[in-house]
């Protein structure tokens, strides 16, 4: 088990290392460069000129070659001056920071470049992180507690109506864009213009945001709850949307594998002898099927971390939702680079690790299983 | 030999178990019955697919879909199994009937030590806490002949051999002393040496506790060695039944000579064993007569006595002998 481990650990080091190599290559050969977009929409006056993009350019570093640029992003700046190089350090870290980088292998992701020009983007992803931890774990548990049961029912009484039922909604949940229902539920319920509010007169839910801004209007669940801006409450009330619309997307998925999970337990043998021996149903069920039933279940649910951490891009961008995949959209659109990197670089970092979990786990649950 | 007389534990009338799949619907168990006394071992003797497991399953009640009991009974202690309600057959299952099966390991829950899974017998049974349980699975386990039984009962099932998984089986099946304990193939999965272990074993507790065992194997040499009668399947119905000595003896049914001729014999020199051509007819499509006729060569020899009825019409279960029922238009 221990010289597993440490075996791991180097095939980790070394996949973490080329999937730094292929995050820094992605971004940087993609054309057009991350200044390209600087003087999109950008009136005659306020236009930059070609010296002033080169002055950002040298000021970011950019216009070094790539291999040093990505030794930099790896490794910092801060040893480049012991070592003699320090004309290889960027301007910024030079002439204006009071300390150089120290690399993402010492998570040190540097400044975000635009959407929170100067602050540091681990701060912003601290900031975002709980947000997105609340989200994802809600709608997790959510559709867990909801899809299990109903992977459990489906599996013995395959091919009831509730199988049929649930097996079709599963294929709706699937084939379903997360953009679409998601716009199709703040349709629904949201705002005071709602069907939900219209017609049925019914307290409608907001359209969108972690917390109010303002005090609620009358008429909103926030009203009636009585939830003041920015409390517990108004948080939990903002979540509501979000959290169904992701929980029913992995609902589908979950009461899809529990039910064929245990559809595979239910024909094994020792299933048979679990009946013969005089267990109740009940018994056989819940406690011999489904105990073996789970173990495929709780690695899928190990290889979700990195998810629960990285967040859900779409559903946060649709509800407007301050969350890491929210973050990692506005990235993009603004060419924050660090940002975008630091996300990437984190997420594969977690991917690693939950594999690592997952194996680990697995011996845990199925002492079939050791690792040698 | 009467048939309802004070000893017979087991009595199963007429029979009948059919699966209902999207080919058709086969008729696994078609009118089968038999009946085993206590304290004896009746061997169910026949080829794979010819209904054993299916008739043993079906006085458990253990028959999933798409598998139904269309009709018939399984009187056990004077009680019809197939009308009792399911919470009293519930109870019935593992302390007065149990059974083993052909696979051992696969047979034990994978994610629980065996000392657990021999346990549960005891709590769910008797009520008895998990710790008792426990001690009393250790004490299973020492009379199955598993040394080392306090280390044992620590196992998880895929640390064990095929024989010791067995021996396992066997331990939580006698847990409670039951009247009845159906082997399904126990040996056939095993190594010779193992199987003569177990079926040492399995005869050792059946003299001590007297339980009635109900024997399938396919194994002629098994049943010769253990058992007291045998009931031959053939195709979902039994086509001859008689005490083992009879069988080996007088065996009547073309199947049934065919069966012992495919066995060697010690001391006899025989260029090769004989074998029964063909094989068993598709469950689904039953020929009208009789289902072992388009095998039979006795069938041909007797052409001129027969005609074509053996093609035509299933013979009837008939006596010929005391205790000795065959199903065959050569007889009487």
């Amino acid at each position: 088990m221990v010289n597993y481990l440490i075996r791991r650990l180097f095939q980790m080091m070394v996949v973490i290392l080329l999937s730094s190599m292929a995050i820094y290559a992605i971004m940087n050969l993609a054309p057009g460069g991350p200044l390209s977009g600087i003087n999109l929409g950008a009136d005659r006056k306020s236009r930059l000129s070609p010296e002033e993009i080169r002055r950002i350019e040298e000021f970011l570093g950019l216009h070094r070659p790539l291999h040093w640029r990505y030794i930099v992003w790896l490794l910092g700046e801060d040893w480049l001056d012991e070592v003699g190089l320090k004309s290889l350090q960027r301007t910024s870290c030079r002439e204006i920071a009071t300390e150089c980088t120290r690399g993402v292998i010492r998570f040190d992701f540097g400044d975000s470049w635009r959407l929170a020009a100067g602050q540091k983007v681990i701060d912003l992803i601290w900031f975002r992180l709980p947000n997105t931890l609340l989200l994802m774990t809600s709608a997790t548990l959510l559709s867990l507690l909801v899809a299990i049961p109903i992977g459990i029912y489906s599996a013995v009484r395959q091919y009831s109506l509730l199988d049929y039922a649930a097996t079709t909604f599963a294929f709706f949940g699937t084939a379903m864009p997360v953009f679409w229902f998601g716009l199709m539920m703040i349709f629904i319920f949201s705002g005071p213009r709602s069907p939900w509010h219209q017609v049925l007169g019914l307290p409608y839910l907001p359209t969108g945001n972690n917390f109010s801004l303002r005090p609620p209007q009358p008429g909103s669940l926030l009203y009636v709850l009585g939830a003041t801006p920015g409390s517990p409450l108004d948080r939990a009330v903002h979540l509501i949307l979000p959290t169904i619309v992701l929980s029913l997307l992995y609902m589908a998925g979950w009461s899809r594998y529990t039910r064929s999970s245990m559809l595979e337990v239910l024909r094994q043998d020792y299933v048979r002898t679990a009946r013969a021996k005089g267990l109740v149903e009940r018994v056989v069920i819940m406690k011999h099927a489904l105990r073996n039933a789970l173990i495929p279940i709780v690695t899928i649910l190990t290889l979700e971390i990195p998810g629960i951490f990285s967040g859900a891009v779409i559903t946060e961008t649709i509800f407007n939702y301050k969350g890491m995949g929210r973050l990692y959209y506005d990235a993009l659109q603004a060419d924050d680079w660090p940002v975008v990197m630091a996300l990437l670089f984190i997420t594969s970092l977690l991917v690693v690790f939950a594999n690592l979990l997952a194996d680990i786990l697995y011996t845990i649950v199925d002492p079939r299983i050791r690792l040698e | 030999m009467q048939r309802d007389g004070r000893d017979i534990l087991l009595d199963v009338r007429d029979l009948r178990t059919y699966f209902f799949t999207e080919d058709g619907v086969v008729k696994a168990v078609d009118g089968v019955s038999f009946h085993v006394r206590r304290g004896e071992i009746l061997g169910l003797v026949g080829e794979s697919g010819c209904g054993k497991s299916v008739t043993s399953l079906s006085i458990m009640r253990l028959i999933t879909p798409p598998g139904r009991i269309l009709g018939g009974q399984v009187l056990f202690d004077g009680i019809d199994l197939l009308k009792l309600p399911e919470p009293e057959m519930v109870r019935l299952r593992g302390s007065r009937i149990s059974m083993i099966f052909q696979q051992p390991v696969s047979c034990l829950n994978p994610v629980f030590k065996v000392g657990d899974q021999i346990a549960e017998v005891f709590q769910v049974h008797e009520g008895v806490s998990r710790v008792e349980g426990w001690r009393r699975a250790v004490e299973l386990l020492r009379m199955v002949g598993i040394p080392d039984p306090e280390r044992r009962a620590h196992s998880y099932p895929h640390e064990l051999s095929g024989g010791m998984a067995q021996r396992v089986m066997i331990a939580m099946a006698l847990a409670l002393g039951p009247e009845l304990l159906i082997a399904d193939e126990p040996t056939t999965a095993l190594d010779v040496t193992i199987q003569a272990q177990i079926l040492d074993l399995m005869r050792e507790l059946q003299r001590r506790m007297h339980t009635a065992i109900i024997l399938i194997t396919h194994d002629m040499g098994i049943v010769a060695e253990m058992c007291d009668r045998v009931a031959v399947m053939y195709a979902g119905q039994i086509i001859e039944e008689a005490d083992v000595q009879t069988i080996f003896t007088n065996p009547q049914h073309p199947y049934t000579r065919g069966l012992l001729g495919s066995i060697p014999v010690m001391g006899v020199v025989r260029p090769r064993l004989d074998t029964i051509p063909g094989t068993v007819p598709n469950l689904i499509n039953l020929p009208p007569g009789c289902r072992f006729a388009p095998r039979c060569q006795a069938r041909l020899e007797h052409q001129a006595r027969l005609g074509n009825r053996c093609l035509e019409e299933n013979p009837p279960l008939i006596h010929t002998g005391p205790g000795h029922q065959v199903r065959c238009w050569l007889y009487p």
